[in-house]
């Protein structure tokens, strides 16, 4: 049994696939690529397959992360063999073994989204005072309550980073992770709350990085 | 369009997207000939469907033919498509299925043809087809239903009858030709209806006596056929199977590798349109399945392979066959499931084999509870074979098991529907006698009671269906026997079950209701959450026809019947000889105990069945 790390990208229409269904989707792909991926005893045998951070439905991204265990070493051929029977949207960059010294997936802390947003005209200005604010406290539901929370101290960075013909691009570092979780479609709700004048259209918004408590990426 | 805007706002995106693997994605320019292939339902519903997969494939093997496929957007996405002026897509290049050539329907269930009607809305094709012009598609038919494709009439422009395998291409053969000549679309319908198998409804007029019933219908041209013979594949080994079906991203109702063992059913249930429609029984041999198995596990991944046919224990090859699968799917970690088993030829060695690799429930179909109505169905089953079957069951650990019943089947009294109650007694009972110590923790006694619905070219064609009432009462009337909570009884909703039964032996003047019914607001009526049985019946008030002709008469067998345009193989003498037997009990012999004479070896140049 040997411990694998995966980084892999999701763009254009998938997605719209759900964390389940890609867990389901990658053991199919592990199947068809045939790479014999662990099964658990038991019962209900199942794959030794984990998913770093659960992506939201309709977020792209460049930069999540997948733990499996395979009944054998992998090669490049396995790397690509991989590649070749993912579907449309779906790609590995890069695969490691997992050494002791490599972080655990529940050490992820930070996410950094670039979320192209149309919208009312920003400037960075409007965005440096909305983070020097004492607190953006906003209404968070959770499946059980809804209650009011302050996000600041789980927003590490956020700046304007681009303008575009109908809005802006924004870039933020979130909090992310087992311990705390920000989503950015909430600091967008949270901006057109105290920002003057500023109202959302539209967005649409791609992970760019998952980071450790060490500020880096897992792999 | 800017659809992706509105899917980040419906429930399950993911049925909207057509990039899965083994997705078929061509460049249009190529292309002369595009396939709407349409399943009037959801995507998770429409994707579990075997002929999409195996008629998807086939087309796209044809370098010059694009099938893309088309479901019903499910109401969430309808009310944002309409919003935001979203003509009805297809999954793989998102185009308005009227830029197609064809847009085809499979037509599974009675209650999904509103859903047809409101697809044809979604993108401004007139249901009529009377109103459509020369440059919108040709709106063609075909699967089970279309065996009476008279409700639909109106709307379809041809109807494919039989299995599509080989009639698909010999019409796309014709679209080739014809593509380009400047010739009407009527002049096309005249071309194919020249197809064996290819109904062209306009080509027939029909005329109808003073009570409403048929009094001609005729072929209004020459050149089309009095009547419209099914097709039927003769070699099963050499005919196209996909070895390369899609792998949804979501999660379908059978979301797995389908095998299909066999066509056709040697059992006669005088109930099943299927067990005549699907007639003569031909087989796969295990060495094409086997094959196909192999190619199938690796080309999709699958965690599951099943067993498909109407009868599936009936395979002859069967213990070859599982042997060869478990080879195929134990190391690999991949479940083998056998539907539809019936249970006087259950056996437990094959269920031991299974369990090898999951242990999931089994399902049971005594389909009546009383012997005297199970013989008058022509379901040779008795209750010694179910307890036997179910003990066994029991003794190999199985906790679940489910009953399938009908009731309001013909000559039913209410001794046969307690009957049901006191058959799920008896599977309790075999329960508690199976030792502790072999016998599951827990039982789960599932009885589930649909309402019969009589069917186009069953023995009992000319049956009347129960009202609502009555079935309502029969409903009561088994739950107020059970007496055990280790049983959960559930039933369905009967207003559907008459509705299905007037679109079932409907006529050509039903297509109007169906248009109406969509206008008043009608679509997936297959659904609880959306089925209005009151908005029908305005329908039909508003369109002058009264849904009782078609459903509560007894019908006469000098009667001519609206789907008789069809020949499916099987002689009306036989169906008319297998009512008689029924209404006195009698049993038929299984086709390899005894040919029945059903006529259906005559209609392809002789031979045995199956």
């Amino acid at each position: 049994m040997v411990k694998y790390r995966f980084c892999y990208s999701k763009y254009g229409e998938a997605k719209y696939v759900s964390h389940l269904d890609l867990i389901r989707l990658f053991s199919r792909v592990f199947k068809r690529a045939g790479v014999p991926l662990t099964y658990s005893e038991g019962f209900n045998p199942h794959a030794k397959l984990a998913i770093g951070l659960p992506l939201s439905v309709g977020v792209t991204s460049e930069c999540e992360y997948m733990d499996v265990e395979t009944d054998r070493q992998l090669t490049k051929a396995d790397f690509e063999a991989l590649n070749r029977n993912m579907p449309i949207g779906l790609h590995f960059n890069s695969m490691g073994e997992r050494i002791v010294t490599m972080k655990k997936l529940a050490d992820i802390c930070y996410a950094a989204y670039r979320v192209t947003v149309s919208c009312s005209p920003l400037s960075s200005e409007g965005v440096k005072e909305f983070c020097e604010r004492e607190s953006v406290i906003v209404e968070k539901t959770t499946k059980r309550k809804t209650e009011e929370t302050d996000i600041l101290p789980d927003i590490a960075e956020l700046k304007l980073e681009g303008v575009t013909d109908d809005g802006v691009i924004l870039y933020m570092v979130l909090s992310a992770g087992p311990s705390a979780n920000l989503k950015p479609d909430l600091v967008l709700t949270a901006m057109s709350q105290y920002i003057e004048d500023f109202t959302v259209l539209d967005y649409d918004i791609h992970r760019v990085a998952i980071l450790g408590s060490n500020g880096k990426p897992m792999l | 369009m800017n659809l992706d805007k509105i899917l980040k706002e419906v429930q399950k995106p993911a049925r909207y997207i057509g990039t899965e693997y083994n997705s078929v994605h061509k460049d249009l320019a190529g292309i002369n000939i595009r396939f709407a292939f349409c399943f009037p339902d959801v995507y998770e519903v429409g994707m579990s469907h075997l002929g999409i997969k195996i008629l998807y494939h086939l087309l796209n093997n044809q370098p010059d033919i694009y099938c893309e496929r088309v479901f019903a957007p499910w109401i969430d996405m309808e009310e944002k498509m309409r919003e935001a002026n979203i003509p009805l897509f297809s999954m793989e290049t998102k185009s308005d299925i009227k830029e197609f050539d064809f847009v085809g329907f499979t037509l599974q269930y009675e209650m999904s043809y509103s859903n047809i009607i409101n697809m044809l809305d979604l993108s401004a094709i007139p249901a009529l087809r009377e109103e459509r012009s020369e440059d919108m598609p040709f709106i063609c038919a075909g699967g089970p239903c279309a065996f009476n494709p008279e409700p639909l009439a109106d709307i379809v422009d041809f109807f494919m009858i039989g299995e599509g395998e080989e009639v698909m291409l010999e019409v796309m053969d014709a679209y080739r030709a014809w593509k380009g000549t400047g010739n009407t679309k009527v002049g096309f319908l005249e071309e194919i209806a020249k197809i064996e198998g290819v109904y062209v409804p306009q080509f027939y007029t029909v005329t109808y006596k003073e009570d409403g019933t048929i009094d001609k219908m005729e072929p209004n041209r020459e050149g089309v056929p009095v009547r419209v013979k099914k097709r039927i594949i003769q070699d099963m080994d050499a005919v196209f199977y996909p070895d390369n079906i899609i792998v949804p991203y979501m999660e379908t109702i059978h979301d797995r590798i389908t095998l299909e063992l066999f066509r056709g059913c040697i059992r006669g249930c005088r109930f099943c349109q299927a067990g005549i429609i699907y007639r003569p029984v031909r087989e796969r041999s295990p060495e094409r399945l086997l094959e196909l198995a192999q190619k199938l596990i690796d080309n999709t991944g699958y965690e599951e392979i099943s067993m498909s046919s109407l009868s599936t224990s009936d395979y002859t090859g069967l213990k070859e066959l599982t042997e060869g699968l478990l080879d195929l799917t134990v190391s690999k970690k991949i479940n083998l499931s056998l539907p539809s088993l019936r249970i006087d030829s259950f056996s437990m060695e094959l269920m031991q084999k299974v369990q090898k690799v999951r242990k999931s429930g089994l399902t049971f179909a005594p389909e009546a509870g009383s012997q005297r109505l199970r013989d008058v169905i022509n379901k040779g089953v008795t209750e010694e074979d179910l307890l036997r079957s179910v003990s066994m069951a029991f003794a190999g650990g199985y906790g679940g098991v489910k009953l399938y019943f009908m009731i309001g089947l013909p000559t039913e009294t209410k001794d046969d529907v307690e009957q049901i109650a006191h058959l799920a007694h008896k599977v309790v009972e075999a329960y508690r006698a199976t030792p502790k110590h072999l016998r599951n923790k827990g039982l789960r006694v599932t009885v589930s009671a649909s309402s019969f619905v009589p069917k186009p070219f069953t023995p009992f064609q000319w049956a009347p269906q129960d009202d609502i009432e009555t079935l309502r009462d029969k409903q009561h009337w088994i739950k107020d026997q059970i007496h055990d909570r280790a049983i959960s009884y559930n039933w369905h909703e009967a207003k559907l079950s008459v509705l299905e039964g007037v679109f079932a032996r409907g006529d050509r003047r039903l297509s109007r209701v169906l248009i109406r019914a969509q206008k008043l607001g009608a679509r997936f009526d297959a659904w609880h959450e959306c089925f209005d049985y009151d908005l029908w019946m305005e329908a039909f008030r508003q369109e002058g026809i009264d849904p009782d002709f078609y459903n509560k008469r007894e019908r006469s067998y000098e009667e001519k019947l609206p789907w008789e345009v069809i020949d499916p193989g099987v002689t009306r003498e036989f169906l008319q000889r297998e009512n008689e037997r029924a209404k006195r009990g009698e049993l038929t012999k299984n086709c390899r105990e005894s040919c029945g004479g059903c006529g259906v070896t005559q209609s392809w140049g002789g031979g045995i069945c199956g």
